[in-house]
């Protein structure tokens, strides 16, 4: 529980223990007029119980267990409710004309002669139960068929036009009363003409009501006789009228209609007959219903301030004047509550005080902390001057019963009324009226370039109200003094404070909500308690766990769910929350990523279909590879396997042999260098060399004796070493074939050409080089020509470098 | 059922603190779980052995804090009984004959209050 309510508990504890004593049963009550008599004569009959002065209504009383005196308008209905069990009617008391003939000689018979003769009239007492008899009679007697109020409210009316009625007026001429009132008067020497009006009156019971059965001494009668009461069963002692045959006794079905007619008297009293209270509360009902309805409207006006202001020490402020209101309010309701005016009653009143001289002490702090940061300490000495000056005339006020110095009253007498103002009075509220002008100047100094310039007049407009109201009920001027001071006070004081709130001089944030409602920005501004104090339009409410997490870890972006972060800072008196909506974000890097798995399985395909391709290619290539091999080497192969074929039928099979191997040299080589084309690889001329080498070596098992030297060269083509191999090759087959061995050969660079030359021993012109050889040779820009060398031809073979013997 | 809510946990501890989440899978709203300290949040480990042995009570209290989360997500989470799925309180009904998720009460047109409005 929070501890500011722990005031209000504390308030509701003391004014609880503040309950009368507990019951100890056997208590007689008087709770009718005039029935002092008939409880003095009543006491000694009835045993166990002693006569007391009522602490509660009839009816709290009854539930007590007491017994108690009332008439049979009390009793009838109350026990029809279930109030009360036992009713012993002993007396009868009928509402009778009292004529004072030591003041008036005017002859008197009923209600119409008194408005015939101007005579005043008076009641002797205004109480509830009174205007109620006398309203029950008068209603009754004026329309014996049909009785309403409306003609006994009309008949008074006139009477007060007419002579006066003064219902607390127990010295006029003509007084409205019950007969053994009146008979009473006689005896202690009055000179009353008792009237029992002609038109008709009312004769109520008088009698006792319990919840438990009473047993009552016999003599009972005799001694109300001899006390000058009126028997119930019609038996009067002497000095009554002797004709009461215009009196009528309530019967059974009467009652209701008589609570019907008589009802809310004191209230029609005061507004139809006197005219007064037309515009305030003139009943115990209607007071506790206003302090109730006024209550409730400062507690609602309390939550709308609140709700308006984002200060929080600027609300507690207000929370505090709000309550010392209600807190007022409540007193008040408590001491209607209260049956007799005791020293309680008296503390109450003085207790109101402790609300009232608050309530500018409160003000004037509020003016204090206005034009100042929330979270700026104030200098102690602008708050104690005024809350000491509180202290002391509340300290003053509930004192009073000890000094008199603040009202001035007979404290047995009629004091709730009968009072007047000492000087300690004058200095609290002179204390009080500078602390409120001292607020309000301070308001308007800071209201000054407020743009509601012509609505200061409505604060100015209500304070000054407030305090004509305030002069005028100390000061007792009908219309204050017949008001109701605490309401009055409490609306008027709400009432300045909204003006000031609406005229800007206290300023309040009552258009953050139209603000936030329509920016754009997703922003949430949550108290200490983590509530929602103004939020954007259309923001989810941040939950608790939310502002919990957000509160454990403020600098760290919170996931609401997967589209939206939160973000928070700390802010004066709680956080700010801004909601970043990742949707948009989301989308994109789904999109994204749906983009990239699709790419990367039109890449997986692809790779595949490269794979494929390139496995596909290979085979290709390999077959394309192996068909041109096979077209290249299908010459050799045939010459070849010529050479097998002829290999059993030659007569030299060793020299057969020598030159088939020569012929699978070549094509072993040839491979080589087919494939290595195929590479695109250039070949030194050293291993070129050696190729040749080999040929040369293998040709001496045919019988060539041949030498081949290689100059020179650098890396060769592969094109160019083939037709080398080549042209050295068909040279060797020739100079077997031919017989010119021995065969010498020479490779060289010359001048941009590769030279290569075969010297034989014998006439190579007769000799055919092969077709493939010549037009590679040709398609090189080379040739191969046979020279004269005077004693020997020899073979030359010429081509071109092209630039990439060097390379 | 806590076990169940225990296994739904995501994490967001940091080194300083442990924090679970668990999603609506009807609103996607996340709940957190109340933070708990580590309990040696701040001390630095100066050498590898008490790095270890921090790592290893680290370890320790994440696991009691991911019960604690599971036992604490209880009061807040339902599983739907026609779904299966796991629902916050405010998107769990309360229906006259069987209670369950907005959105199956939605599909069978059923009407209820929510556990928490």
């Amino acid at each position: 529980m929070k501890i500011r309510w722990l005031p209000f508990l504390l308030l509701c504890l003391v004014l609880a223990g503040c309950s009368t004593a507990s019951d100890t049963g056997g208590r007689l009550i008087l709770a009718a007029e005039g029935a002092e008599a008939y409880g003095s004569v009543l006491s000694p009959f009835l045993w166990g119980y002693t006569l007391q002065e009522a602490e509660d209504s009839l009816y709290a009383e009854l539930d007590r267990g007491s017994a108690v005196a009332c008439f049979d308008v009390q009793a009838i209905p109350a026990m029809d409710r279930g109030l009360g069990r036992y009713w012993y009617p002993h007396v009868s008391a009928t509402v009778v004309l009292a004529v004072d003939r030591t003041q008036t000689d005017a002859v008197i018979t009923g209600w119409d002669s008194l408005r015939e003769n101007h005579i005043q009239v008076g009641m002797g007492s205004s109480s509830v139960m009174r205007n109620m008899l006398v309203m029950g009679a008068l209603s009754y007697g004026l329309n014996r068929k049909e009785p309403v109020k409306r003609d006994a409210l009309a008949f008074l009316e006139s009477l007060v036009g007419n002579g006066g009625f003064e219902p607390e007026e127990s010295d006029a001429p003509v007084l409205l009363c019950l007969d053994y009132e009146a008979v009473e008067w006689n005896r202690s020497g009055g000179n009353y003409e008792i009237i029992v009006p002609s038109e008709g009156t009312l004769s109520f019971r008088l009698g006792l009501l319990s919840d438990a059965p009473l047993t009552l001494e016999p003599g009972l009668d005799e001694a109300l006789l001899s006390a000058g009461l009126p028997l119930a069963n019609g038996q009067r002692p002497y000095g009554f009228p002797d004709d009461y045959r215009t009196a009528r006794t309530l019967e059974e079905e009467d009652y209701d209609r008589f609570l019907e007619l008589t009802g809310d008297s004191s209230r029609d009293l005061r507004r139809q007959v006197f005219h007064t209270r037309l515009y305030t509360t003139a009943d115990l009902r209607e007071h506790i219903l206003s302090a109730v309805l006024v209550a409730v409207a400062i507690l609602l006006w309390k939550g709308t301030v609140s709700h308006r202001m984002l200060r929080a020490d600027v609300r507690r402020a207000v929370a505090v004047m709000s309550w010392l209101m209600v807190g007022w309010l409540l007193l008040r309701l408590f001491k209607y509550q209260l049956a007799e005016e005791s020293t309680l009653s008296r503390m109450c009143w003085y207790g109101y005080y402790l609300f009232q001289l608050a309530l500018p002490a409160v003000l004037l702090y509020l003016t204090e902390i206005l034009d100042k940061p929330e979270k700026e300490r104030q200098p102690a000495r602008t708050r104690w001057p005024a809350f000491i000056c509180y202290l002391l005339s509340v300290l003053l006020v509930m004192t009073n019963d000890l000094h008199q110095l603040v009202f001035r009253f007979e404290a047995n007498g009629n004091w709730p009324k009968d009072y007047s103002y000492g000087p300690g009075y004058w200095l609290i509220i002179a204390a009080s009226f500078i602390l409120l002008a001292l607020a309000v100047v301070k308001l308007f100094r800071m209201g000054r370039r407020s743009s509601y310039r012509g609505g200061k007049l409505f604060p100015l407009l209500f304070c000054g109200s407030l305090l004509a109201y305030v002069l005028a009920y100390i000061y007792r001027v009908p219309l204050a003094w017949e008001s109701d001071i605490t309401v009055n006070i409490c609306i008027l004081s709400v009432l300045f404070f909204e003006s000031a709130l609406r005229t800007g001089l206290v300023p309040v944030n009552i258009q953050y909500q139209r603000l936030f409602a329509s920016a754009p920005i997703n922003l949430t501004l949550l108290d200490e308690s983590g509530h929602t104090v103004l939020s954007s339009g259309g923001v989810r409410p941040v939950s608790r766990s939310l502002w919990m997490r957000l509160l454990a870890d403020i600098q760290r972006p919170l996931l609401r769910d997967r589209d939206t972060q939160l973000h928070a800072v700390s802010i004066c008196g709680g956080m700010a929350v801004w909601q970043e909506d990742l949707s948009q974000l989301n989308h994109l890097k789904r999109e994204i990523q749906e983009v990239q798995s699709r790419l990367e399985a039109a890449n997986a395909l692809l790779r595949e279909e490269g794979e494929v391709k390139k496995r596909m290619l290979a085979a290709e290539t390999g077959r394309e590879l192996c068909e041109q091999l096979d077209r290249d080497m299908e010459r050799r192969i045939t010459v070849l396997t010529g050479l097998i074929k002829s290999l059993p039928e030659t007569k030299d099979p060793k020299r057969l042999i020598a030159h088939i191997t020569l012929c699978l040299c070549h094509i072993k080589r040839r491979c080589n260098l087919f494939f290595l084309a195929r590479q695109g690889m250039a070949l030194p001329g050293d291993e070129l060399g050696i190729y040749l080498d080999e040929l040369a070596e293998l040709a001496c098992y045919t019988g060539v004796k041949m030498l081949v030297r290689c100059g020179e060269t650098g890396a060769l083509d592969i094109r160019r070493a083939a037709l080398c191999y080549d042209f050295t090759f068909e040279t060797i087959s020739w100079t077997l074939e031919a017989a010119a061995s021995p065969l010498m050969g020479y490779l060289e660079a010359e001048n941009d050409c590769l030279v290569f030359r075969f010297l034989p021993d014998a006439d190579p012109n007769r000799w055919r080089f092969s077709e493939e050889l010549l037009a590679e040779v040709s398609a090189l820009g080379g040739q191969i020509t046979c020279k004269d060398l005077d004693d020997a031809v020899g073979l030359c073979m010429t081509l071109p470098l092209g630039g990439e013997t060097n390379g | 059922m806590t076990n169940l809510l225990t296994g739904y946990l995501e994490d967001r501890s940091t080194a300083q603190y442990f924090c679970f989440s668990i999603s609506c899978e009807v609103c996607g709203e996340f709940w957190y779980s109340s933070s708990v300290p580590f309990s040696k949040a701040g001390q630095a480990a100066e050498h590898r052995e008490k790095r270890e042995l921090y790592d290893a009570v680290y370890q320790r209290e994440k696991n009691r804090a991911r019960l604690a989360a599971g036992r604490e997500a209880v009061e807040r989470f339902s599983q739907c009984p026609i779904c299966r799925r796991l629902v916050c309180d405010s998107c769990f009904l309360i229906c006259d004959e069987m209670d369950m998720c907005r959105e199956c009460a939605g599909r069978l047109k059923e009407s209820g209050e929510p556990v928490a409005p």
